[in-house]
């Protein structure tokens, strides 16, 4: 009869204690098996159910579409449901998301977040009740492929964790909020421009990027918030050249 | 509600960790470093725009002076100045024309054209003209 002893990776996890503020952040090390399956979150959920049941963090779907295992994997900001164990042969260290205060553990506080989200209108505005008897708002493919790719965010804020200008700047409004605000601009049944452009160029707006880019090389849907940034600004600058040029457009 | 308290917590919630950037964040990635430089290069093109104006001034002086200025700044530090902003000023725009494919969009016959193919178009034109301009000036 022959034994197989399995691998085992150590995973460092980040912990915080609100019924202990004064001791900060620090850290707690744990043996998990390395099994070639594993996704991160399987290595927290092994953590909490077989070791430590006081470990914190949020997950749902485990199929990249909830957007709530969002955490720093060795620095990197990504989903914890969507990253293979495998990955970190040589050890794991698991952080709370950057640039967000921490309620416990590697739970994040999103509240700023919903605000921005919310104030962008991330729905589709009509002007006053449509009559349903009309039928649906019917679009082409190509009026379609036009936003299709900034749809597919789903609010799990790695790219406001990617985002040096967030971390220096809590006001800038951030990658997702634009890229979902540009979303439906971009789309024809939209009628709520007016009001979402105030917020998306004001001074808390788009201006406050200066490009980096990081925002689109970590999205883990590939949505390119940065893409959606700079083209916001285009567009706000265009128009207003354009009533300039051209007084008697509206 | 654009200005959420980051630091701290109310009275009335549980303590939060704050967050604090810091100072050396733009050294923890590749990308920020890559960032960085390409921001700093804004400065050695500033330069090099200050040494050009003073090039045109000195040719406003008439020959002598032009030659006296050209003496001034030829040496060999003044090269190696010279290749340092070409290279530095040559990746701000490699760096710029990457990010044309993100905020460009051009359709043909209907059809969005991928963001890869005008970076390349937008590099190619970059070399042939330099280099027909090259040896136009020489």
């Amino acid at each position: 009869m022959t034994t197989t002893i399995e691998r085992t990776v150590t995973v460092r996890v980040a912990r915080y204690s609100p019924e202990r503020p004064e001791e900060g952040k620090s850290y707690a090390t744990y043996e998990v098996p390395m099994r070639p399956t594993w996704m991160v979150l399987d290595a927290l959920n092994h953590i909490r159910w077989e070791i430590d049941p006081t470990l914190t963090y949020r997950h749902s779907c485990r199929m990249a579409v909830c957007g709530s295992c969002g955490m720093l994997l060795n620095g990197e900001p990504k989903l914890a449901c969507n990253t293979f164990l495998d990955d970190y042969p040589n050890g794991l260290t698991v952080e709370a998301l950057p640039n967000f205060p921490v309620l416990r553990d590697l739970v994040i506080d999103i509240e700023d977040f919903m605000d921005k989200l919310s104030a962008i209108k991330p729905w589709i505005v009509r002007d006053g009740v449509d009559d349903p008897s009309g039928g649906e708002y019917r679009q082409t493919p190509e009026e379609r492929e036009l936003y299709n790719h900034f749809s597919h965010c789903i609010n799990c804020m790695i790219c406001y964790a990617a985002c040096p200008v967030y971390g220096l700047e809590p006001n800038f409004l951030g990658p997702a909020a634009v890229a979902l605000g540009h979303r439906y601009q971009l789309d024809d049944r939209d009628q709520g421009n007016a009001d979402r452009e105030a917020v998306l160029t004001n001074e808390d707006g788009v201006w406050n990027c200066s490009f980096v880019g990081e925002c689109s090389k970590a999205c883990p849907k590939h949505v390119d918030p940065a893409a959606a940034i700079q083209r916001t600004k285009l567009n706000f600058v265009m128009g207003k050249l354009l009533t300039f040029v051209l007084p008697w457009r509206r | 509600m654009l200005n959420p308290e980051i630091e701290g917590a109310d009275a009335s919630r549980a303590p939060r960790l704050a967050w604090k950037m810091p100072s050396n964040w733009w050294t923890t990635k590749r990308n920020y470093r890559l960032f960085m430089v390409r921001e700093a290069s804004a400065v050695f093109l500033a330069i090099f725009l200050l040494g050009y104006l003073g090039r045109l001034a000195a040719l406003a002086d008439g020959e002598a002076a032009y030659y006296n200025y050209m003496q001034g700044v030829g040496g060999f530090f003044g090269i190696v100045w010279n290749c340092l902003a070409l290279a530095i000023i040559c990746y701000h725009a490699w760096t710029w024309f990457e990010t044309a494919g993100m905020v460009a969009q051009v359709r043909l016959g209907g059809k969005l054209i991928p963001g890869a193919m005008i970076v390349r178009a937008n590099q190619a034109a970059f070399v042939i003209i330099s280099v027909v301009l090259f040896f136009i000036l020489t």
